[in-house]
């Protein structure tokens, strides 16, 4: 049995390395082939690849953080210089205030609404938007005289108001009302219920 | 990690910082006496660790509601003044919303040492809302210390959020209903403490100096 087993295998060793050198030109027409395949350049560039180890995660974040950084230098520090010298500021995005938000429970969204037949424009000011009249616009409803917007508020008590045409101040009819004991104007009252 | 995630991770503080930007901004209409006057309190507030937007809104908000330059330092000023004190009393970590919360409270009257006796009720929840109720009931015209003996007894018990809010949207319509404002604390306090486990023990608000 192991003499033919043997014989067997000796045989098939012959047989595959006469295999290997009897086609040389085959050989060559796929070394040929092979070397005349156009090379594209990033093919030629060492990519790290997967997964990096815990070294260069920790330097990828580093210079994200880095890169936070600096942004925030570029776009903080000039504004606060150009408002302070008086340069009009760039309209503010209608979104709640970072410093309004604790993280411990999300913004929930509040819809404000006004019915007023004789508004061409109407905005909404209150603590959460630093009471700044060009921060959160209402938009017009299908109905001719409504007005709404709705943005996210964090828990707790909010005071507010709507600006109408840029110069009235006028309180929200649905809500309750607070005294002003600073500037004499009273201000709606909403509380935002937390999660 | 892919490039992909790297670049998620880059935007994260890039995205933090320009909603820290849209934060507070002066008006652009304010004269520039007012400016500088802002700017100081500001600066002051800055130095202390204080938010500083809390400043620039409450500008802000008497520039939209027309009021005199000297007008809106001196509330400026004033909001400052009740930042320092909600912060102190909210010890040891108050969020930026709690020290609002707490400035608004001691805005309508509440008194200071209140505020302390809430955080020690509420040691590691947010005040926000809490605080936000007390402000609310007292503005309705409830007096300081019963409001705040209400609302602190309902935390200590183990009030939600979402029951303390209950409580003063309850209140709010009673008393534009035309009830007395006490009369409606009272029986909306009894409402919602009949949902309560019972008090384990008189709270450090309803007993201050501890004695039996």
């Amino acid at each position: 049995m192991d003499a033919d087993h043997d014989e067997l295998i000796e045989r098939a060793a012959t047989t595959l390395r006469r295999g290997a050198h009897r086609n040389p030109r085959a050989i060559a027409r796929i070394l040929a082939a092979v070397e005349g395949r156009p090379r594209h350049w990033w093919r030629s560039v060492p990519w790290p690849s997967a997964p990096y180890s815990l070294a260069a995660t920790s330097l990828l974040i580093a210079a994200s953080l880095i890169l936070g950084f600096f942004t925030r230098q570029a776009t903080e520090r000039p504004r606060n210089e150009r408002e302070l010298a008086g340069l009009p500021a760039a309209r503010p995005l209608p979104v709640v205030p970072a410093a309004r938000v604790t993280g411990e429970a999300l913004p929930l969204p509040v819809q404000f609404t006004l019915r007023d037949v004789r508004a061409a424009q109407v905005a909404l000011i209150g603590d959460f938007n630093g009471w700044s009249p060009s921060a959160t616009p209402l938009e017009p409803g299908d109905v001719a005289g409504t007005w709404s917007v709705t943005i996210p508020l964090s828990a707790g008590r909010h005071v507010y108001a709507f600006l109408v045409d840029g110069k009235t101040w006028m309180t929200d009819p649905r809500a309750q009302t607070s005294r002003d004991l600073d500037f004499g104007h009273a201000n709606s009252v909403l509380i935002v219920q937390a999660p | 990690m892919t490039l992909r995630r790297f670049f998620l991770i880059s935007l994260v503080p890039c995205a933090a910082s320009a909603v820290h930007a849209q934060a507070a901004r002066l008006d652009a209409t304010a004269d520039a006496g007012l400016r500088r006057a802002v700017e100081r309190e500001v600066v002051t507030a800055r130095s202390i660790g204080l938010p500083e937007g809390l400043l620039i809104a409450k500008a802000n908000e008497g520039i939209a509601k027309r009021a005199t330059p000297k007008r809106i330092t001196d509330a400026v000023a004033a909001l400052g003044k009740r930042l320092q004190v909600a912060r102190t009393q909210l010890a040891p970590n108050p969020s930026e919303d709690e020290i609002a919360a707490g400035a608004d409270a001691l805005y309508v009257g509440v008194p200071a040492p209140i505020l302390k006796k809430m955080r020690a009720a509420w040691p590691n929840r947010s005040l926000a809302l809490p605080l936000g109720v007390l402000t609310e009931l007292v503005a309705k015209g409830l007096p300081a210390d019963r409001a705040a003996r209400t609302v602190t007894d309902l935390m200590t018990r183990g009030a939600s959020n979402v029951q303390l809010y209950t409580l003063a949207q309850s209140v709010q319509g009673d008393v534009a209903a035309g009830w007395a404002p006490e009369a409606a604390l009272d029986l909306r306090a009894r409402g919602v403490m009949s949902l309560l486990p019972p008090a384990p023990a008189a709270s450090a608000f309803t007993n201050p100096r501890g004695k039996p």
